[in-house]
């Protein structure tokens, strides 16, 4: 972090991007062989760049609640990566100022071989939560997850369902103080979908800042309170989210469906 | 407008950016990793980690029955069940690490694009739990060298040193090429063939003698070149590791003050680069995955 953004005074913003911008490699994202690239070495030309991301600036402050719209290819995931800090920025900076999370649901499991019980600590150890305080938690994940027996079985005999009520069990013993949020977060069957809501809504509750990327309309209107509107790696517009939401809603033709199934 | 090209490496949170301090930080889930890939290629067997023992064993029986019995070779190096046993194990441990490496950060890809962590704790877990396999290959060659009638000497004083540079070499070499095989997708192809040439290369199935007795001083009357064969080949480290383990084990003896100090530059100048190597991709490796 910079002495110079520090300086800013008393409000200080929780997230900060000056400038940013995020390329990819466009020959490099399409099959690149050894062979190719040897051969390619001499008379290489300038790779050609996709900007994901350009000239991005944002400024979040505490308490705030961010939603992040825009059609596919947008870059919404790829700020999700640099806000949770993943993904560095190849120009500008991005300064955050708390400790952040991505809650993302991790139902392809980590080790399908082990138990969950054994998943259920490694996971633990990716992020980063202590030994000592995920044994005093075990029990309650365990419990949370209400895979029963099923806890010491391999992970391979999991379905899909279970898989990332595990990963929501232990995902959600966090507590971030910056909550990042990419796609709607929706797991297992209707009772379990309740519960993790009422335990995320618990977590968002003790958060400093969210950002949430949605294609449903409704469900930021009835969360945020600012929205970013970002299109081909650009900014259109930042803004509380009424105004935002209406213009975006307007350019798409319409408020998508609210069927939480879109991606 | 021109784009503000960050400094190679330099990263803005120190929290995820693979280096000591962090990987030390994280040493819970390298501790974890590491366990957890022993644990689940011990529950992924009928025998469980009963294999990693059958498993050198049934190696060493192999060769012994194809070199010894088939070819009719290895009696200068008899007993060659612990003979061969010696550089077979570090070449296994060395091998493991590199092919595990190839596709090891491409297969991890949802990982590493959803929990922020060191990435480089990944190819060094493989390079641990890899050398946990090692330690029960070094049980059965242990106990095989015991019951061939090898004397016990203090040469095997010489196992540790031997052992931490071995990690070190794997190290070296698996962060590099898991950080080229993020970036390159036909990688493990011509990993199977460098194998191979590093296999038959070293002194894996024949000592470092048999090299000496044919090319060695005064074996051939040929150019300067052939003569120094010999040295050419101990410059490779594996060589030297293969070699040292010998003389610990099979001889009984101290490997040259030489090698050890070769062995020693090699193993720590590979790990400089390795480690160099992945810090210069680290975090931009997300973007091809």
């Amino acid at each position: 972090m910079s002495d110079r953004t520090r300086q800013a005074g008393a409000a200080e913003p929780v997230i900060e991007l000056r400038d940013v911008g995020v390329y990819f490699h466009l020959h490099k994202r399409a099959k690149v062989n050894l062979r190719q690239s040897l051969l390619r070495r001499q008379w290489r030309s300038r790779p050609e760049l996709l900007w994901a991301l350009r000239h991005l600036d944002l400024e979040l402050q505490e308490g705030q609640v961010l939603g992040i719209v825009g059609p596919n290819g947008a870059g919404k995931s790829t700020l999700c990566l640099m806000l949770s800090q993943i993904l560095q920025p190849d120009e500008g900076e991005i300064v955050v100022r708390g400790k952040v999370s991505q809650l993302v649901s991790l139902s392809t499991g980590l080790n399908h071989d082990l138990s969950g019980r054994a998943n259920v600590r490694l996971y633990a150890a990716y992020l980063g939560i202590p030994r000592a305080e995920i044994e005093e938690k075990l029990e309650d994940i365990i419990a949370f997850s209400e895979l029963g027996e099923f806890i010491d079985e391999p992970m391979r005999h999991y379905s899909s369902g279970m898989r990332a009520r595990l990963g929501f069990s232990v995902a959600s013993t966090l507590d971030p103080e910056i909550l990042i949020l990419d796609e709607v977060f929706s797991v297992g069957d209707a009772s379990f979908r309740r519960k993790s809501r009422e335990r995320l809504e618990a977590m968002m509750a003790r958060c400093r800042l969210i950002a949430i990327v949605s294609h449903s309309s409704d469900f930021l209107r009835s969360l945020c309170t600012h929205v970013l509107w970002l299109e081909k790696g650009r900014k259109v517009q930042f803004g509380e989210v009424g105004p935002v939401l209406d213009a975006y809603d307007d350019a798409m033709g319409g408020p998508a469906p609210d069927d939480h199934l879109d991606t | 407008m021109r784009a503000i090209d960050r400094p190679e490496g330099e990263a803005e949170n120190p929290r995820v950016t693979s280096s000591f301090a962090n990987i030390v930080m994280r040493r819970d889930l390298l501790r974890e990793l590491t366990l957890s890939e022993l644990r689940s290629s011990a529950s992924e067997s009928r025998l469980g980690w009963v294999w990693w023992l059958i498993d050198p064993l049934v190696t060493m029986l192999i060769y012994w029955f194809v070199v010894v019995g088939i070819l009719g070779r290895g009696q200068q190096w008899a007993p060659y069940p612990v003979f061969i046993l010696c550089a077979l194990l570090p070449f296994k441990h060395f091998s493991g690490a590199l092919s595990s490496a190839c596709k090891l950060l491409r297969s991890r890809e949802g990982l590493i694009k959803s929990v922020p962590f060191p990435t480089m704790i990944l190819p060094l877990s493989q390079v641990l739990s890899g050398f946990g396999y090692f330690l029960f290959g070094l049980m059965v060659l242990l106990s095989a060298a015991w019951i061939w009638g090898r004397p016990i000497t203090p040469a095997l004083a010489q196992l540790p040193a031997l052992m931490t540079l071995q990690i070190l070499l794997a190290a070296g070499v698996a962060l590099a090429v898991s950080a080229w095989g993020a970036l390159v997708r036909d990688l493990s192809g011509f990993m199977g063939h460098a194998q191979r040439i590093l296999f038959y290369l070293s002194p894996t199935l024949y000592g470092i003698d048999l090299v000496q007795e044919r090319f060695g001083k005064g074996a051939l009357a040929g150019s300067g070149l052939v003569t120094y064969l010999p040295d050419l080949f101990m410059l490779n480290p594996l060589a030297v590791l293969f070699t040292g383990y010998r003389h610990a084990i099979f001889y009984g003896t101290w490997l040259e003050g030489r090698h050890w100090a070769w062995l020693t530059f090699t193993s720590v100048a590979i790990f400089a680069f390795g480690y160099r190597t992945f810090q210069r991709y680290d975090r931009r490796v997300i973007k091809f995955l």
